[in-house]
């Protein structure tokens, strides 16, 4: 049976819930069951985001987890609750670029993706949750990246979208590219 | 295989409302619900629908009373604060026996609660009858967007079949959780013509005049009431719903709905990996409570574990249901994570209470 669990944790605005969205509205192409859970409640340890996604072939029961077997966190803070939290074994993708610290716990696997400065490289910084994004597809691959660029051309239609869209693409083909080269 | 989508559970109850050939929306904006009126106002003026943004829940309730008097398929939508405005109007579409759709987007209370935040505190509200003077509407509690899109159109056969208000209860969890829907249109059968509904001057030998108030009618106060509690009896008898999921072995048997019961579900297939032997019962419809079903799976179980996001509320009717047999245990709002906004009881949660329970 094909499952996977995802969280994702950072600060709201730096699409946090976008790449949850973005991964659901892919996978239900290739996976009977999918979910996206956006928690973001305004008054929530002072203004975080967070989201949930699940992928299945088989229905999904809770659509809420406490401990996940994969997360990515995008800010510190984010950090401390993923590690806090995370199911052992599991895998922790971190934007080391705006992250210092360093995962502690020995029973979980963190990638340090420095994806912040790779987006600025490709022209943007707003598209470092695609780099962690590419990682996380390319780590799991709980779906292709072909399928996860369709659902970036059907949400950026139009002349206006083409720049943001193409910066998006080549950021979430950086992170994969990144991660298939990983040496910890 | 009818198209498939990733949806919201708010937009999930609009669509499937649309579905089942609803093309009138009274309502007013309120968190977490404001996605299926902002769904209505843009889809509706389309399909040649109506859209009325009332000035406050208590004006939304009785323009879908007008609009329902007409015989077509009404709806409005809110969340718990709103659903206290509506209760005088809920009351007075019983009586008048006019069907109507009312969803109930669950935000936590008492009083003004908070929008941004899940609970299941308005169980007692729902399912004892929101208004005065001792009505029962049907209450509907899907558990998934695909559920939440086939129970819309139940709702509204059975608001036409019953001649009342229907209930659906979602909260913020299934209204946030975005999931794939099949669009497919369900068929329940056939139902009585609305000879009762108002049909305007123009046709002639249509009605004009329908309702008066019911006590005053020739039949008698106690004839009015008879007939309606023959209709709450029947539907007792032909509508209680539920699902149960590897409830039939179980050693410790969890009651649960709505998003509780997703959780819950969660919570069995992690138990039953542990080698816990854990079922779950659900109630779709929490009007008409699925009594005897509870009784005897608790029965069968020896114990129960009611998990839900409030005070303690569905914990009443498992209780009664199960008439002291076997004990019941309640995992409440105290199981949540955190403290603050956005505090939720998980799965992981609910196995430590099992684990506590089994130590007992």
């Amino acid at each position: 049976m094909d499952y996977y669990e995802l969280m994702i944790a950072g600060t709201g605005g730096r699409g946090v819930l976008l790449i949850g969205r973005l991964l659901a509205q892919a996978g239900i192409e290739t996976y009977k069951y999918a979910l996206f859970f956006p928690n973001y409640a305004p008054a929530m340890r002072g203004g975080e985001s967070e989201c949930t996604v699940m992928l299945s072939d088989s229905a999904i029961g809770s659509p809420v987890i406490f401990k996940p077997a994969c997360a990515i966190a995008m800010t510190g803070s984010a950090l401390t609750l993923m590690e806090n939290r995370m199911r052992s074994g599991g895998s922790l993708i971190v934007d080391s670029s705006v992250i210092s610290d360093r995962v502690a716990r020995e029973d979980i696997t963190a990638y340090y993706i420095p994806a912040t400065e790779k987006a600025v490289d490709l022209g943007g910084t707003q598209a470092a949750n695609m780099v962690l994004l590419g990682a996380y597809v390319e780590h799991t691959k709980a779906i292709s990246l072909d399928l996860l660029e369709k659902a970036l051309d059907n949400r950026l239609q139009g002349e206006s979208k083409k720049p943001i869209l193409e910066l998006n693409k080549k950021a979430l083909n950086e992170g994969a590219g990144f991660m298939a080269n990983y040496e910890s | 295989m009818s198209e498939r989508i990733l949806v919201s559970g708010n937009n999930a109850v609009a669509r499937g409302a649309i579905q089942a050939g609803c093309k009138y929306f009274f309502g007013y904006p309120i968190t977490p619900q404001s996605e299926i009126p902002e769904y209505m106002s843009k889809e509706l003026p389309k399909i040649g629908g109506i859209y009325v943004q009332s000035e406050s829940e208590s004006g939304s309730i009785y323009m879908v009373y007008g609009g329902g008097l007409t015989g077509k398929r009404i709806m409005t939508s809110t969340s718990s604060p709103g659903l206290s405005l509506m209760a005088e109007g809920m009351s007075y579409l019983a009586e008048q026996e006019i069907p109507a759709v009312i969803v109930d987007v669950v935000r936590m209370g008492p009083g003004i609660g908070t929008g941004g935040q899940g609970a299941q505190t308005d169980y007692l509200q729902v399912t004892k009858g929101c208004g005065h003077g001792g009505y029962h509407a049907i209450v509907l509690a899907p558990a998934s967007g695909q559920e939440i899109f086939d129970l819309m159109q139940l709702a509204f056969f059975l608001a036409d079949k019953y001649r009342g208000p229907v209930m659906v209860i979602t909260d913020f969890i299934l209204g946030q959780t975005e999931e794939p829907i099949e669009l497919r249109t369900l068929d329940f059968g056939p139902l009585p013509e609305k000879e009762w509904a108002l049909t305007g001057k123009e046709k002639r030998g249509g009605n004009r005049v329908t309702h008066v108030a019911a006590f005053f009618t020739y039949q008698g106060i106690l004839n009015y009431h008879m007939k309606l509690i023959e209709k709450y009896a029947e539907i007792k008898r032909a509508e209680v719903r539920y699902e149960k999921y590897l409830a039939d072995d179980c050693d410790l048997l969890i009651v649960a709905y709505g998003s509780s019961a997703r959780i819950a579900r969660g919570a069995v297939d992690m138990g039953r990996a542990k080698g816990f032997k854990l079922g779950l019962f659900r109630p779709i419809t929490l009007w008409p409570f699925p009594v005897e079903a509870i009784a005897e799976g608790a029965s069968k179980a020896g114990r129960v574990l009611v998990v839900e996001d409030s005070q303690g509320q569905l914990v009443e009717d498992v209780e009664a249901s199960v008439k002291g047999r076997v004990p019941v245990h309640l995992l409440g709002m105290w199981g949540r994570h955190n403290v603050g906004g956005g505090g939720i009881i998980h799965p992981e949660r609910v196995i430590e209470e099992v684990e506590k329970l089994n130590e007992r």
